[in-house]
């Protein structure tokens, strides 16, 4: 999970589905990247987190736990203007945690640059956390 | 002197190996103007990366760059390739995403030269109308026409007879007629139709025979049509972030599939216990609404 928010600085979303496989591990099914977008184009970011880079490892899942994934930080400058991406949990976000069900572990949105951690299901974001703190559990 | 030894210190930060390949990735856009320098140094690069730098146009310098297989200029304003590209006989791949303004005529009738070219991004760049020249790319296995405001193909999407993978999530598309198009497409394995705004998927699903990844996350599906059982080849459907509230029993004809990801489901439990049981082959994931 650092290592994607790490490569989020960039100008396209990384995520995935968190899960747990039939031994009980859990782990993180990787989506394939969203694509890249500029800030200025007016265009929205986004990832399909269910669009799994290695779709064939959903065969050893069990079930899926929650969701995560990034809102790139990169910004955009032209003239005098600055143009970046929204951090927090967008419309279509909350609209997709509506239709999961109840996950264990709710659906997570990092943000590097506003070093927030949003918990988010389908009413509304439901906490928000420290980024640092949320990277170092279990260090 | 200074100049030199400024260009040299920055080449080395953003000129770099990858893979053993020679790949050039701009990354800021005061440093275009090193441009011809760059070019110079590495007439064999193989990659080109151009992205998000507010390029009306490609670098001229960059037609001497003979050997790319990979560019991506994404994320800019360009409005027509310049006429070198049909000299790029070595490209397999190119990203033109997010270029709102983007002559696609033009486009695919210089890439049509390139006979070695095996993907293209077009995602993000408000296409309404996609010309039927796109016939000419007969080369082509991935498309990724996502993000756009597309409703129907062209006839002359049929003639891709190597398309393998096709992205199409994220437009207003009417699938009645899109899948009349996409039906003659001999090779068609993975299909993307991701946040499309679907209530239905027709029965003529069915013609998609080769199928092998069906992706149709994000609309608001309730029911599977039978047709379904016809996709024998298919390993992976994903049906998350929909309303599913029924899928037909004749999906356990499918002896491929490997894996049906359901994401949020309303489906009666004894139904789809029953459907699990009938599919040891299958692993069926889902959470109950």
């Amino acid at each position: 999970m650092g290592d994607a928010l790490s490569r989020a600085t960039s100008f396209n979303e990384k995520g995935g589905v968190i899960t747990m496989n039939k031994n009980g591990d859990q782990g993180v099914m990787a989506a394939v990247s969203g694509v890249t977008i500029s800030p200025s184009s007016g265009k929205n970011a986004h990832i399909d987190v269910y669009n799994s880079a290695k779709p064939s490892e959903w065969g050893n899942v069990s079930s899926q736990l929650g969701t995560v994934h990034t809102h790139t930080s990169g910004t955009e400058t032209i003239g005098n203007r600055k143009f970046g991406f929204e951090q927090s949990p967008s419309g279509q976000d909350i609209l997709n945690a509506a239709g999961r069900g109840n996950l264990p572990l709710n659906n997570y949105v990092l943000s590097s640059s506003k070093n927030t951690v949003y918990i988010y299901n389908g009413p509304d974001t439901l906490a928000t956390f420290p980024l640092q703190k949320f990277l170092s559990f279990g260090k | 002197m200074k100049k030199i030894l400024f260009s040299f210190l920055w080449i080395s930060s953003s000129v770099y190996s990858y893979d053993n390949h020679d790949t050039i990735r701009i990354t800021e856009k005061e440093h275009l103007k090193d441009m011809a320098l760059i070019v110079q140094q590495h007439l064999t690069a193989e990659a080109l990366y151009l992205n998000v730098l507010s390029l009306d146009s490609i670098p001229f310098e960059t037609g001497k760059l003979k050997f790319l297989n990979r560019i991506e200029v994404c994320c800019n304003n360009i409005r027509r390739l310049p006429h070198f590209f049909s000299d790029f006989t070595h490209l397999e791949v190119i990203n033109l995403g997010n270029n709102l303004k983007l002559d696609l005529k033009s486009s695919f009738m210089l890439l049509s030269k390139c006979y070695g070219l095996k993907e293209i991004q077009l995602y993000s760049s408000d296409i309404k109308i996609v010309p039927d020249e796109i016939s000419l790319l007969t080369s082509i296995v991935k498309l990724n026409l996502s993000n756009n405001i597309i409703k129907v193909l062209p006839e002359g999407m049929s003639k891709l007879s190597n398309l393998e993978e096709l992205n199409i999530s994220s437009n207003p598309i009417n699938i009645y007629s899109i899948l009349s198009t996409i039906k003659l497409l001999p090779r068609l394995k993975k299909l993307n139709i991701y946040n499309c705004k679907l209530t239905v998927i027709p029965d003529s699903l069915e013609s998609l025979g080769n199928l092998e990844e069906l992706i149709l996350t994000g609309n608001k599906i309730k029911s599977l049509p039978e047709s379904i059982s016809y996709l024998s080849k298919l390993k992976t459907l994903i049906i998350a972030d929909n309303q599913i509230e029924d899928i037909p029993l004749s999906i356990i004809k499918l002896k491929e599939l490997k894996v049906l990801l359901l994401g949020g489901y309303k489906i009666d439990e004894n139904k789809l216990n029953y459907i699990k049981k009938k599919m040891p082959w299958c692993n069926i994931i889902g959470n109950k609404i």
